[in-house]
């Protein structure tokens, strides 16, 4: 099984929205255990540059972005970690 | 002491009433609707690409002017959005004048600035914030990137595939329209209460069956969801902010000269911010510039603690104080500076400073 990265930029300080979205990223890292590996990242650094982001949060999964400007449902998210966990 | 106390906390809550009456929520309610639809169900990635290197140059000056309305319903998305615009984009003059304009052009803001403190002012705000916008933009351009050439890396901008189906433009625009027209209705004093209720609840009807008919349940869901959200967010802060400003007037009227905590310090700042002049304009922008104002509080600011209300501000120091203060402020001006660097940013807090001062003053001459 291969590892999943998930990556939430946001804004530092950070704001409501971003808050939630790392919030519930976690959560679904606790659900899905150590393959799975959350990260925070200020969006306007080098690496906010490498992928374009505009809108803050922003969910990088395995260097696919995933979601723009607005806190992912749950379910939503947990969909996508299964698929890309099955398919590895 | 106790009664200085009551009274104190008595003004506060009369301050505080004055903004829960009747008609400032008729006009609060659809407008934090509006903004929640705004911020989901209107595709932003459509606006974006107006941004892009390659776009001309007036068109991504237009965008960034009146882009506010729709992007930026939370501050915190416009620095991201800056910094973005700036590097990957379009340069730095369209990104100050969408830096300038978002927070300034907030609907909620214009339409509670509109309501309390007069159509007038309501309507010279907007048009001032989004002419401002641009002249900032293009003197900005001007300073720091003449002569420089074409050559910024265009880097594709993280976006989403839509996956969802599209719904044919003008039922979006008439989804708005509508939700303005209800907006209007509302809080416009034109029509009586009765035919005015049989209106706005036929109006509502026709949102429904538009909802019902080209829009998903879960876009539905998540508009209430939104709203919800910037009720939650901006509503407590407006409301204690109103009643701290009506307690600052109650201690103040201790001091004043009328006693009259409505008017204290309106009556004591009045010899600096009373009348259309350079110096009143100058300071009332200078205000507005350090002082942070969460959302919305800025007209309560103004109209009660200033006094624009009782004509104790003049009407040029109250648009400069409106015009400077939502997209400045001392925490926002030290993230600019480590976003676009010393020079850059303050120049472009001078430039906000002055021309707000100009436009006050442009502004009291003429009304």
């Amino acid at each position: 099984m291969k590892e999943v990265s998930i990556k939430v930029f946001g804004t530092e300080p950070p704001c409501a929205k971003c808050n939630k979205a790392y919030k519930i990223a976690t959560e679904v890292q606790k659900d899905f255990g150590e393959h799975v590996k959350v990260e925070k990242v200020n969006a306007m650094n080098e690496e906010g540059d490498k992928y374009g982001i505009m809108m803050t949060p922003t969910i990088v999964l395995n260097d696919n972005v995933v979601c723009v400007g607005k806190e992912m449902p749950k379910n939503e998210l947990e969909k996508i970690v299964k698929r890309e966990l099955e398919e590895n | 002491m106790e009664i200085f106390l009551i009274t104190i906390l008595a003004t506060g809550l009369d301050t505080l009433l004055e903004y829960l009456s009747l008609h400032v929520l008729s006009c609060l309610v659809p407008a934090f609707f509006i903004a929640g639809a705004i911020s989901v169900l209107l595709s932003k990635e459509t606006i974006l690409k107006f941004f892009g290197a390659s776009t001309k140059k007036w068109v991504s000056y237009s965008v960034a002017a009146l882009s506010g309305t729709v992007l930026a319903v939370c501050s915190c998305t416009i620095l991201p959005m800056f910094a973005g615009i700036n590097r990957r984009g379009a340069g730095i003059g369209p990104a100050t004048a969408f830096l300038f304009s978002g927070p300034a052009i907030n609907l909620l803001a214009i339409v509670l600035t509109a309501r309390v403190l007069g159509l007038d002012l309501g309507i010279a705000r907007a048009v001032a914030a989004v002419g401002m916008s641009v002249v900032i933009g293009l003197i900005m351009a001007a300073i720091f990137e003449r002569g420089v050439k074409e050559e910024r890396k265009t880097i594709k901008t993280a976006k989403v595939d839509d996956t969802a189906e599209k719904r044919p433009w003008y039922i979006t625009f008439t989804f708005f329209i509508i939700l303005v027209a209800i907006l209007l209705i509302a809080a416009g004093g034109y029509i009586d209460p009765i035919p005015k209720l049989v209106i706005v609840y036929l109006l509502t009807l026709i949102v429904s069956v538009v909802l019902i008919f080209y829009y998903s349940r879960d876009e539905v869901k998540e508009w209430g969801r939104e709203t919800w959200w910037l009720v939650k967010r901006i509503f407590p802060v407006l409301l204690a902010g109103t009643f701290f400003v009506g307690v600052i007037g109650g201690v103040a009227a201790i001091y004043a000269p009328s006693h009259d905590p409505a008017i204290a310090v309106g009556e004591m700042t009045k010899p600096y911010l009373g009348d259309n002049s350079f110096t009143s304009c100058f300071l009332a922008s200078v205000i507005g510039a350090i002082l942070y104002m969460p959302t919305l509080l800025e007209v309560p600011i103004v109209g009660n603690l200033f006094g624009y209300s009782s004509g104790l501000m003049g009407a040029g120091a109250a648009l400069s104080l409106l015009l400077a203060g939502p997209s400045l402020s001392l925490p926002n001006m030290i993230v600019i500076w480590r976003v676009i660097g010393g020079k850059r940013a303050s120049v472009y807090i001078t430039l906000v400073v002055l021309i707000s001062t100009l436009i006050g003053v442009l502004y009291g001459g003429i009304v």
